[in-house]
């Protein structure tokens, strides 16, 4: 969290991210460069550097796929959610050198501007094999630029955080046009099935990965709030809660988070309000709930970001009724105070 | 009573200096798997890719050469001498020559160029303002049009420029839109016989050069009906519109 705007907030975790993601950049695209150099002494530097910089944003963009449902799947994955945006940022560059090279390489230099040429010279998309692929390409280097450009949490908060979290689900479309650029493009003109292979391998990991991380989470998101008596709904044990730690419910299409602490229980919406991180899976530290993503910090109370920061989160009542946990599904609006119950004293039902 | 903290214990934020040990050992695996992933992806692709034509473009380098020039139907220049050869011209960028060349047809001429070269045929990529007439026209008389015999032939159009060694590929389907915005640019057209090294320049049946005209059946396989002609080294395939059909 940072209440002054710097570009980066460097750290130590944060500058070995970044040597990483350096270091693995450089070994891709050095080995393919020099690679496909030394196999084929005929191969031109500008095709070889256009191939090296689109396949190596397409894997990177595998990588920053996987990251959001591996961290679902093991929470000790969560330092590589912790700065993902610099890796779709690093995403970014390479795709938009790769579009520049192609866009100068098969556009520029002729007898209209190249970017209306990518844009009218093929128009043919009735036909798989003559599907205009390009278009594809740059259809999803502008959402990624979209998203690189608005990655800082700047643009977070000047966006607000639904319609900056709406632009970065753009994500998935992205990754479908390039699928699909992939597909009509390259695919088509290469004859080893050792590509499609590839491709194909990449698409079901990042399916896949989704898929068990919401069949995984599923169970916990069934709606509770139909389960409510007397306008409270039982959530389960007081004693099934860890001091520090939350009980995530669903209640009303929202997860609820009900934190145990210091004898009390409070419970807040479970959606960060940075960039709708898991509440519920954070820790009581110093007084207050932080969310496992980055860190944001909220009282338990009353929902809000501690001064100087103005973060807000929905709250609701909750009672404890012979051991067990009622929780009033209906949200109070954001920041406001619910006086937080007694694990000791037993409120009447 | 709460349960076994094992399950909660460790807890870490990015920002933090120190990860727990549980969270080292899962990132470390996760980053060695992602490079090594970084490692192999580059040298399967570049192994499976297609092998490189062999065309070669001396990018950033010209030479003069002196001859005969020929301007149509496609802009071309015949040099004798002891080493005869013929160099098809093109203009900088996917623009063709006939601008440059216009008016010049039979004249000897000095010019300066980029060689474009691929398995014997030749191009230059004339340099603007470098084409200087050495002589009148006349003195050697230019070879006719020779018509061979009828055939068909299966391949894909392309622009000459690209295919010959600007581009490679200069062909197929990720080529394509450049082949179009070429051929819109009066680069001469050709056909890359399927299966072989053999390229034929495409011009009308009458003999006049094709552009515009079908620059959309560009990167597609085709199949065209037409006259085999030969005029010097440069052959040509003459053919009207109604002969060429996109094939599958």
């Amino acid at each position: 969290m940072s209440q002054t705007y710097r570009a980066v907030g460097w750290n130590r975790q944060k500058r070995r991210y970044d040597a990483t993601i350096a270091a693995g950049t450089a070994v891709y695209l050095g080995l393919f460069v020099v690679g496909g150099s030394a196999l084929d002494p005929q191969a031109t530097s500008e095709t070889l550097i256009i191939r090296a910089c689109g396949t190596g944003a397409f894997l990177l963009l595998h990588v920053v796929l996987s990251i959001g449902p591996l961290c679902r799947l093991d929470r000790r994955l969560l330092p590589l959610l912790y700065n993902r945006r610099h890796l779709g940022v690093t995403t970014f560059l390479l795709a938009a050198v790769h579009g520049v090279f192609a866009l100068v390489q098969f556009h520029a230099l002729g007898d209209v501007n190249p970017l209306a040429s990518v844009l009218v010279t093929s128009r043919s998309y009735t036909s798989p094999a003559d599907f205009p692929f390009q278009q594809l390409g740059l259809a999803a280097l502008v959402i990624l630029f979209a998203m690189a450009a608005t990655s800082h949490d700047f643009w977070l908060r000047a966006l607000s955080a639904p319609v900056w979290k709406t632009l970065h689900m753009s994500v998935y479309l992205a990754y479908a046009l390039l699928v699909a650029h992939v597909s009509l493009g390259a695919l088509q003109a290469e004859r080893s099935p050792v590509l499609a292979v590839v491709l194909l391998a990449g698409v079901a990991v990042v399916t896949g990965l989704h898929v068990c991380a919401a069949a995984r989470e599923r169970p916990g998101d069934v709606d509770r709030a139909g389960d409510a008596r007397g306008g409270f709904v039982d959530v389960g044990a007081v004693d099934d809660i860890p001091d520090g730690r939350a009980r995530t419910v669903c209640l009303t299409g929202e997860r609820v988070a009900i934190f145990k602490y210091e004898g009390r229980l409070s419970a807040v919406s479970s959606v960060c309000r940075h960039q709708n991180g898991p509440i519920g899976e954070g820790k009581l530290v110093g007084g207050c709930i932080v969310c496992p993503w980055h860190g944001y910090e909220y009282r338990p109370a009353d929902g809000c970001a501690p001064p100087p920061f103005t973060e807000k989160l929905p709250t609701f009542a909750v009672k404890v009724v012979q051991g067990r946990v009622l929780v009033n599904p209906i949200p109070n609006p954001p920041g406001t105070f619910v006086e937080p119950a007694s694990v000791f004293a037993e409120a009447p039902l | 009573m709460s349960p076994e903290p094992s399950e909660f214990d460790d807890f870490y934020i990015g920002y933090e200096a120190l990860m727990p040990a549980g969270f080292v050992r899962r990132v470390r695996a996760s980053v060695a798997a992602v490079l090594t992933i970084a490692v192999l992806a580059p040298l399967v692709l570049i192994a499976s890719q297609r092998r490189f034509a062999s065309g070669v473009f001396e990018y950033g380098r010209t030479r003069t050469v002196e001859g005969r020039l020929v301007e149509f139907p496609y802009p071309a220049l015949d040099v004798d001498g002891p080493a005869p050869a013929s160099y098809w011209l093109v203009g900088q960028g996917k623009h063709g020559a006939a601008q440059l060349v216009r008016g010049l047809d039979g004249r000897r001429v000095r010019l300066r160029g980029t060689l474009i070269e691929r398995d014997g045929e030749n191009m230059l990529q004339l340099v603007p303002d470098e084409i200087e007439t050495v002589g009148a026209a006349g003195g050697t008389k230019p070879s006719a049009p020779v018509r061979i015999r009828t055939l068909r032939v299966v391949g894909e159009l392309v622009d000459s420029k690209c295919h010959l060694g600007v581009m490679k590929p200069g062909e197929g389907p990720v080529h394509r839109d450049c082949a179009v915005r070429c051929l819109l640019g009066a680069v001469p057209p050709m056909i890359s016989v399927r299966g072989t090294s053999t390229r034929l320049a495409l011009v009308r049946a009458d003999g006049r050069p094709f552009f515009s005209d079908f620059a959309a059946l560009a990167g597609r396989p085709l199949s065209v009906r037409g006259t085999l002609v030969s005029q010097g080294t440069r052959r040509f395939l003459a053919a009207d519109l109604d002969d060429i059909e996109i094939i599958r």
